[in-house]
């Protein structure tokens, strides 16, 4: 078992997912919120990973971030290093093909908050980092949770932008899904079917509990959200 | 003293008023689809009109030409009205009194507090304080809703059939401090009705709103009774 591997993956998963977040909720807020005629080009942006191939992604970033344009240039001066082929080059690769997972759940929940709540937060003075804070981000918590979760099983099991942009370099760019590759690549079967299994164990539990507890979720949301309306009153 | 021009298109749905509001209480009446909700929600700043003014007290809070459309809230820079709609629009992760104070955030804690038990109380809702939203019932809902809105001290109160869910003694009984408590703080208001008993109950101003027109404007006994002839008129065969 590449146990290095292993913790890479979830290392890269784990910065990707909390990235991810911190881009997604602002985000979906505005696609959200917004009247903006850039609403529709923004949202198709954020959608496109969903259909392009990761291989075409990995290309283009691997090409934007080396050596011959300067973004490239810049980053690799800032870093002392280029950033395709390193573990930094690989988060930008997968937030960027991962953003989908986290953007349209939390879009969809955001969207289901009844408008007359918004209507009334904004007639009592919230503005819109308030809104976000106190009305959409505690009623839309399961659908953080899902996008969570979803972005994390997502960058798991990458492999075309992993490939393309990060190659093959053991503790720095080799995730799980890479060992994989080889492992059936050398007719490593057994190896394989551990690896494989590894990662389908990891995706069954995170997808049982998004099921199984949702109401538990949901539950100790509002409670710490009542928290903070007492301190309010 | 509020003076509205405004112009707004709702698909086939047009709205076109010209007039002053002079008076504290004012009663907006009408039938269904004449245009009274989407009257409030344009003063409220909730949705900007294709073209026109309005004014509050002589301060412009929705001018097209000059592109100013003050956002809505309760602060100075904000437009200073406060809406309280049919639904009553609880926030149902916070408690009651978390509710009412929602608007008073900038206001230090004992005074928030005293704030939330006052309005509470003048709408006879103090013994929901701690109760969330979800276990209220519908006229609880609406007492809480009002009290709400009323914390702030807005300079101009909106409120579309805000009490439509309790029985006519509470709501009289609600109405009736209410009225008392805006004069005293010179709070003007606009009431929207589709009841005709609503618009007599009160000594008010009534604007009598038909298809995103004013019909009229003057005193409800006049008004109304010109209604009455009117739609008697329409009875009667040609």
């Amino acid at each position: 078992m590449d146990w290095q591997a292993l913790f890479l993956t979830l290392k890269l998963a784990t910065v990707t997912t909390a990235i991810l977040l911190c881009i997604a909720v602002p985000l979906a807020a505005w696609l959200s919120l917004t009247t903006s005629r850039l609403r529709a080009p923004v949202q198709a942006l954020t959608s496109l990973p969903l259909v392009l191939p990761p291989t075409v992604l990995g290309f283009y970033l691997l090409v934007l971030l080396g050596p011959l344009t300067g973004i490239g240039r810049l980053i690799a001066s800032l870093l002392g290093h280029p950033l395709a082929f390193s573990f930094a080059g690989l988060v930008v690769g997968s937030v960027l093909y991962s953003l989908p997972f986290a953007v349209q759940p939390i879009v969809a929940g955001f969207s289901a908050i009844d408008s007359s709540l918004t209507d009334a937060a904004r007639l009592l003075g919230a503005g819109s980092i308030r809104l976000v804070r106190t009305l959409l981000v505690p009623l839309a918590a399961r659908s953080i949770l899902a996008a969570a979760i979803l972005s994390f099983l997502h960058t798991l099991g990458e492999f075309g932008v992993v490939l393309m942009l990060g190659g093959d370099i053991p503790g720095s760019t080799r995730t799980l899904s890479i060992v994989l590759f080889n492992q059936v690549q050398g007719f490593e079967y057994a190896a394989a079917n551990r690896t494989a299994a590894i990662l389908l164990i990891v995706c069954v539990t995170a997808l049982i509990a998004i099921y199984a507890r949702p109401q538990a979720i949901l539950g100790a949301q509002q409670s710490s959200a009542k928290v903070s309306g007492g301190r309010n009153g | 003293m509020v003076e509205l021009q405004l112009n707004a298109r709702r698909g086939s749905f047009q709205l076109a008023i010209d007039c002053q509001l002079p008076a504290l209480w004012t009663v907006v009446f009408g039938p269904s689809g004449a245009g009274k909700s989407t009257l409030l929600r344009l003063i409220a700043g909730l949705e900007i009109p294709d073209s026109g003014h309005i004014l509050v007290n002589g301060v412009t809070i929705t001018d097209t030409r000059t592109r100013r459309h003050l956002r809505p809230g309760p602060g100075t820079p904000q437009r200073g009205v406060g809406l309280v709609a049919q639904q009553s629009a609880l926030f149902p992760h916070y408690t009651v009194a978390a509710n009412v104070a929602y608007g008073l955030a900038k206001q230090p804690q004992q005074p928030r507090q005293q704030q939330v038990t006052d309005m509470l109380q003048l709408v006879g809702a103090a013994h929901l304080a701690h109760r969330s939203p979800r276990a209220l019932s519908g006229g609880e809902a609406q007492r809480v809703s009002l009290a709400r809105a009323l914390a702030p001290k807005p300079r101009l109160l909106l409120l579309d059939e805000p009490l439509s869910a309790l029985d006519a003694d509470a709501r009289d009984q609600v109405l009736t401090r209410l009225q008392t408590w805006l004069a005293e703080q010179n709070i003007q208001t606009i009431l929207v009705t589709h009841d005709a008993a609503d618009a007599l109950a009160t000594e008010a101003q009534v604007a009598l709103l038909e298809e995103g027109k004013l019909a009229a404007l003057g005193p409800a006994s006049e008004v109304l009774a010109s209604e009455r002839t009117r739609l008697l008129a329409r009875l009667q065969p040609n």
